[in-house]
């Protein structure tokens, strides 16, 4: 009993590895193939992405893990419309981006919410400092903390059509076409916002740092 | 003075004394800042990179503008990235596997509902077809009881032929047959007795042969003995006393 239950977990062992190794579009197919370990693969692969994504968007840690979960859950009911000849973060991160867009929306008609978040972050800024690095003072410290939460809030005083472009292409890393797809805009307009949420992030960060 | 020959169509027209080399315009702030993402995601050419160089070594006010840029990109960039908290892996995996459950269920459940449609669409054409069976084979019924009286005149204008052709419409005794007027099944009187008097009598030349059904595929006959030209030529009428 003890040696077939050995047996069972080492071959669960290896396919995990089997699907550790594959491509994004290989684990969906997987998935709608009845191999439910292979969106956990995927999930595993990408909540953390997603989270500062739309952590990045919404301000809100709490809600943005929410709105994750229901990322995944959303990825999970509609995943045989998945075309898998595209990139699947492109699709996921069009879901997450959709979702914080209507979460912000909502926000914007309940502001109940933006005041719990004002109050959550003020209670954030009254934390105890960490010590994070050895190598400079407690001043430095604060001074660093201090100057890049400055430069977040900067970030999240972009408009929202210009945030989620900065965003995806200074924080995410992601190519104009991505971001075309991923904001349902054309490129030009994608090449258009950027430049403005850049300018606009200069002038608001410029009395900051120099 | 840098000299390029590359985009003719952004130079100016000052032109050297051969009139073969271009001098690049100088660039000014309006256009650095518009087209500063380009520079920034090295989208130019070397020598539209060196226009921005170069402008950017004499004007201070965008040179500090591209320094400021960096600088700020570089602190988004070096704030912690968040994890999802410990709870949110065993948050999410019930919710995944309850989607994994109820999506054969979903489906079950539009199949279940596709089938009661079509059980319903079924009930009501085979409904429709059962009238028009029941009205044609009444009248049918009529017809061959007519024509195959025993030394009434329609059987002896057809002849044995037609009641060979139609034997399902001969009336034999205490046989089963659907009555349109109460809506349900009647037995028919043997052939030696008469009909009910209230029984509605039909001219055999009406045009029974009309009445079209799916359901009756068979008999070539009824439309020969209802529809041929020697019913059409019989003009009887029923009298029952």
């Amino acid at each position: 009993m003890a040696q077939a239950l050995r047996l069972q977990d080492s071959a669960s062992r290896t396919r995990s590895h089997e699907l550790a190794e594959l491509e994004d579009a290989q684990l969906a197919a997987a998935s709608l193939d009845g191999e439910a370990r292979a969106f956990t693969v995927l999930a595993d692969r990408y909540h953390a992405r997603l989270l500062n994504f739309i952590h990045r968007m919404i301000g809100d840690r709490e809600r943005a893990e929410d709105l994750v979960q229901e990322t995944f859950v959303r990825i999970h009911r509609h995943l045989q419309r998945y075309d898998q000849n595209r990139k699947f973060s492109t699709w996921a991160y069009t879901i997450a981006g959709n979702l914080a867009k209507n979460e912000l929306r909502n926000r914007s008609r309940n502001p109940m919410v933006l005041f719990q978040t004002i109050k959550r972050n003020w209670e954030a800024d009254h934390r105890p400092l960490e010590w994070e690095d050895n190598r400079y003072r407690p001043d430095d410290l604060y001074r660093k903390r201090d100057l890049r939460a400055k430069v977040e809030q900067a970030v999240s005083e972009l408009p929202e059509h210009h945030r989620v472009v900065f965003v995806l292409r200074e924080l995410e890393g992601k190519t104009y076409e991505e971001i075309s797809e991923i904001t349902a805009v054309n490129l030009g307009t994608v090449k258009s916002r950027l430049n403005r949420a850049r300018n606009s992030f200069a002038q608001l960060i410029a009395p900051l740092i120099d | 003075m840098p000299v390029s020959d590359e985009e003719p169509s952004r130079l100016p027209a000052s032109r050297c004394a051969s009139a073969t080399l271009y001098l690049p315009m100088p660039m000014d702030c309006r256009e650095f800042l518009s087209r500063y993402s380009d520079y920034d995601d090295s989208l130019l050419s070397s020598a539209e990179l060196e226009r921005f160089h170069d402008h950017m070594s004499r004007c201070a006010s965008c040179a500090r503008y591209d320094r400021v840029l960096r600088k700020g990109r570089m602190l988004v960039r070096q704030a912690p990235r968040l994890n999802p908290g410990e709870e949110f892996v065993p948050r999410l995996h019930p919710r995944l596997w309850q989607e994994h459950v109820e999506r054969p269920r979903h489906s079950g459940r539009v199949s279940a509902g596709m089938a009661t449609a079509l059980a319903g669409f079924t009930v009501v054409v085979v409904s429709v077809w059962a009238v028009v069976l029941i009205d044609s084979a009444s009248s049918a019924d009529i017809a061959a009881d007519g024509a195959a009286e025993p030394g009434s005149a329609v059987a002896a204008e057809l002849g044995s032929a037609a009641l060979e052709l139609a034997p399902q419409y001969v009336r034999a005794p205490g046989r089963l047959q659907p009555d349109r007027h109460q809506a349900g099944w009647r037995v028919l009187p043997p052939a030696h007795e008469a009909p009910p008097r209230d029984w509605s009598a039909r001219r055999v030349d009406q045009p029974v042969a009309a009445s079209y059904s799916p359901l009756v595929t068979g008999p070539p006959s009824y439309r020969a003995s209802a529809a041929a030209p020697a019913s059409a030529a019989i003009s009887t009428e029923y009298t029952f006393d």
